[in-house]
C-alpha cells in the first residue's frame, strides 16, 4: 500500500504491484484480438528486416556485410525506443477516466508502457542471438562470437531502458498540456530514424553532417548494441560515457518535470 | 452528539482536516494557435479562473459519518477529489490520516478489453491495496455484484448496469478506512439500489470514517452525525446533521422534507 504525502519516489516504489500488473495488461491487451497474437512481436522486426534487406540489396546495393544482422542490431533498440515513447505519450491523456477518479502515482502509466516494450525487445534480442549462433556455425566467413561480450549487451539494454523511461515521462507529461506533441511525433520519429545509423554506417554520411549523429543520443545506444552483437568487441569508453550521461540526464529531467506537472493532470485531461 | 465529538477531538487528531482550502480551475478555453498568438500581442491576461472552493475549513472525526449537501456546482465533488489527492489544492491544507477509498468511480474502467476479474485486481491495486488483500475479498465482490460467469468475460461485453455494480462492489469490499461516497452511486435496478444503500448504512455503522454527498436529506438525517453545507464554494454551515439540514431546507425554501427527499 502506498503512503500518501510521502516523497514521489517512495510512492512509486509502493505502487510496484500496480506497475507489474499494468505491464502484463499492456502485453495482453495489445494482441488480444489478433490471430497470431504474441508472434507479432517477433514477426514485425523480421518483416521490417526483410523489406529493408530487399531494398538495400537491390536498389541501393549496400556494401554493409551481413546487412540483416547489421539492420536488426540497430533496429530492435530503435523500435523499442520509438514504441515506448510514442505509446507512453498518449498514456496520461488516454487514461483520463482513471486519473480523474482514483489517486495513484501517475508515473506507473508511462513506465508500464516502457516495461512492456522492454519485454518485446528482450524477445527480439533472444531470437537474434539464436540466429547469430546458427550463422556462426553455418558459415565460415561469419564471426559472431557474442558470448564474451554479453555484459556489453546487458549494459546497452539497461542504459537504453533508462533513457527511454526518462523520455517517456517527459513526453507523456508534456503531451497533457500541449497535445500538439502527440501529433508531431510520427514525423519526428521518421526524422529521428534517418538521423540514427540504423540502415547506414556512420562513415556513409558526409563529414559536414556527422555532428547530427554525435548530438543524437540514440547513436550511442545503437553503437553499444552493435558492439555487443554485430561486431562483438569491447565498446569505446567514450560511447559508454555518452550513453550513461544521456540516460542519467533523461531520467532526472523526465522524472522532475513529470512529478511537478502531475499535480495538474487531473485538471487538464 | 456534539459534546461527544468535542471530547474526542482532544484525544485523537481528526481523520480529515481541511484548512482554508481554495481550488481554482483554469477555465478551459481551447488553446488554439490563434488564441495563443492573440494573447501574446494583447499582453492582456486571457486566462480566467473558476474558483470551485473558496476557503473551505472543517474536520471529520474518526469513525463519524459526515454528510455533504448543497446545490449543483457548490463544489461538493471537487472537495471529494481534493481529499482523495486527485486534485491538488491551489491554497490551503488537506490532511488525511488513513487510506481513502473513493466511491464515486462507477465502473472500475481500467480496460474494457480485460475481463472483470482482471479489472477488479487492477482497480484494487490502483486504490493502493496489496494483491493478497484484493484476493481475499474477490469472492465477496463477485457475489455482491451478481455477475457469476460474466466475471471472466471482457468488460466490453458488460451492460452499463453490470459494470456499475462491479465498480460499487469493488469499492465497498476493500475494507475502507475512510470512504467518500457520491450520491451518483444509485446504480443498477431498484433492487440493487436498495442493496447498495443497505451496504452504505452498514459502512456507516462500522468504525470507518464516511463522507457522503447527497441531495436526499432523508439519508443524511438518518445516517450522518455531522453535516457540511456548501454553496458556491463556501461553507454555509457545519454542525449536527439535523440542524444543518434544517437550515439548508429553509434557505432553499423547500421546507417540505418529503419533497426534498424525492430528489434522491
Amino acid at each position: 500500500m502506498y503512503e500518501r504525502g510521502s516523497s514521489a519516489l517512495r510512492e512509486l516504489a509502493g505502487a510496484r504491484e500496480l506497475l507489474r500488473n499494468l505491464t502484463s495488461r499492456e502485453l495482453k491487451v495489445r494482441y488480444k484480438r489478433s490471430t497470431l497474437g504474441f508472434l507479432w512481436t517477433l514477426l514485425n522486426p523480421l518483416l521490417m528486416m526483410a523489406v529493408f534487406t530487399l531494398v538495400f540489396s537491390t536498389a541501393f546495393k549496400t556494401t554493409i556485410e551481413w546487412f540483416p544482422v547489421y539492420f536488426l542490431s540497430g533496429y530492435l533498440p530503435f523500435a523499442f525506443f520509438q514504441a515506448s515513447v510514442m505509446i507512453a505519450t498518449g498514456s496520461i491523456v488516454g487514461n483520463a477516466g482513471l486519473i480523474t477518479k482514483v489517486y495513484f502515482p501517475r508515473a506507473v502509466l508511462p513506465l508500464s508502457v516502457v516495461a512492456s516494450q522492454l519485454v518485446h525487445l528482450l524477445l527480439g534480442i533472444g531470437v537474434l542471438l539464436g540466429a547469430l549462433v546458427v550463422l556462426d556455425l553455418a558459415s565460415d566467413s561469419a564471426d559472431f562470437d557474442f558470448v564474451p561480450y554479453l555484459p556489453v549487451l546487458v549494459l546497452a539494454i539497461v542504459l537504453l531502458a533508462a533513457f527511454a523511461m526518462g523520455m517517456a515521462l517527459l513526453f507523456s507529461a508534456g503531451n497533457t498540456f500541449l497535445r500538439d506533441i502527440g501529433e508531431f511525433l510520427p514525423v519526428g520519429f521518421l526524422l529521428w530514424f534517418y538521423a540514427t545509423p540504423v540502415i547506414y554506417q556512420v562513415d556513409f554520411l558526409p563529414e559536414d553532417w556527422r555532428w547530427v549523429l554525435l548530438l543524437n543520443p540514440l547513436t550511442y545506444y545503437v553503437q553499444l548494441f552493435r558492439d555487443a552483437l554485430y561486431d562483438p568487441h569491447w565498446p569505446a569508453p567514450a560511447t559508454v560515457a555518452a550513453a550513461t550521461v544521456c540516460a542519467a540526464v533523461s531520467l532526472v529531467v523526465g522524472w522532475t518535470l513529470f512529478v511537478r506537472l502531475s499535480e495538474r493532470f487531473a485538471k487538464e485531461v | 452528539m456534539p459534546f461527544d465529538s468535542e471530547t474526542a477531538s482532544l484525544a485523537v487528531p481528526p481523520t480529515i482536516e481541511v484548512q482554508d482550502l481554495w481550488l481554482r480551475y483554469r477555465s478551459s478555453q481551447e488553446a488554439t494557435l490563434k488564441r495563443t498568438l492573440v494573447g501574446m500581442t494583447q499582453r492582456r491576461k486571457v486566462t480566467r479562473y473558476v474558483e470551485a472552493l473558496r476557503g473551505v475549513s472543517f474536520t471529520v472525526q474518526r469513525g463519524s459519518v459526515c454528510g455533504v449537501i448543497g446545490r449543483n456546482g457548490a463544489g461538493k465533488s471537487t472537495l471529494f477529489r481534493t481529499i482523495c489527492g486527485i486534485l491538488t489544492p491551489s491554497e490551503g491544507r488537506v490532511v488525511v490520516r488513513g487510506h481513502v477509498t473513493p466511491l464515486f468511480s462507477l465502473g472500475i474502467g481500467f480496460n474494457r478489453e480485460l475481463t472483470g476479474r482482471e479489472n477488479v485486481l487492477l482497480g484494487g491495486l490502483a486504490m493502493g491495496l496489496a494483491p493478497e488483500e484484493v484476493q481475499e475479498q474477490y469472492q465477496a465482490i463477485v457475489a455482491f455484484a451478481e455477475l457469476a460467469d460474466a466475471i471472466d468475460y471482457p468488460m466490453r461485453t458488460y451492460s452499463s448496469g453490470m459494470s456499475a455494480r462491479l465498480g460499487f462492489a469493488v469499492a465497498v469490499h476493500l475494507d475502507p478506512e475512510i470512504v467518500l461516497i457520491d450520491e451518483a452511486l444509485a446504480a443498477g435496478d431498484a433492487r440493487f439500489k436498495k442493496k447498495s444503500s443497505d451496504k452504505i448504512s452498514e459502512l456507516c455503522e462500522r468504525d470507518c470514517t464516511v463522507m457522503i454527498i447527497t441531495h436526499g436529506v432523508r439519508i443524511i438525517s438518518s445516517l450522518a452525525d455531522r453535516c457540511l453545507w456548501l454553496d458556491k464554494g463556501r461553507v454555509m454551515a457545519e454542525g449536527p446533521a439535523p440542524d444543518v439540514v434544517d437550515a439548508y431546507l429553509r434557505f432553499e425554501g423547500v421546507l417540505d422534507e418529503a419533497t426534498a427527499a424525492e430528489d434522491m
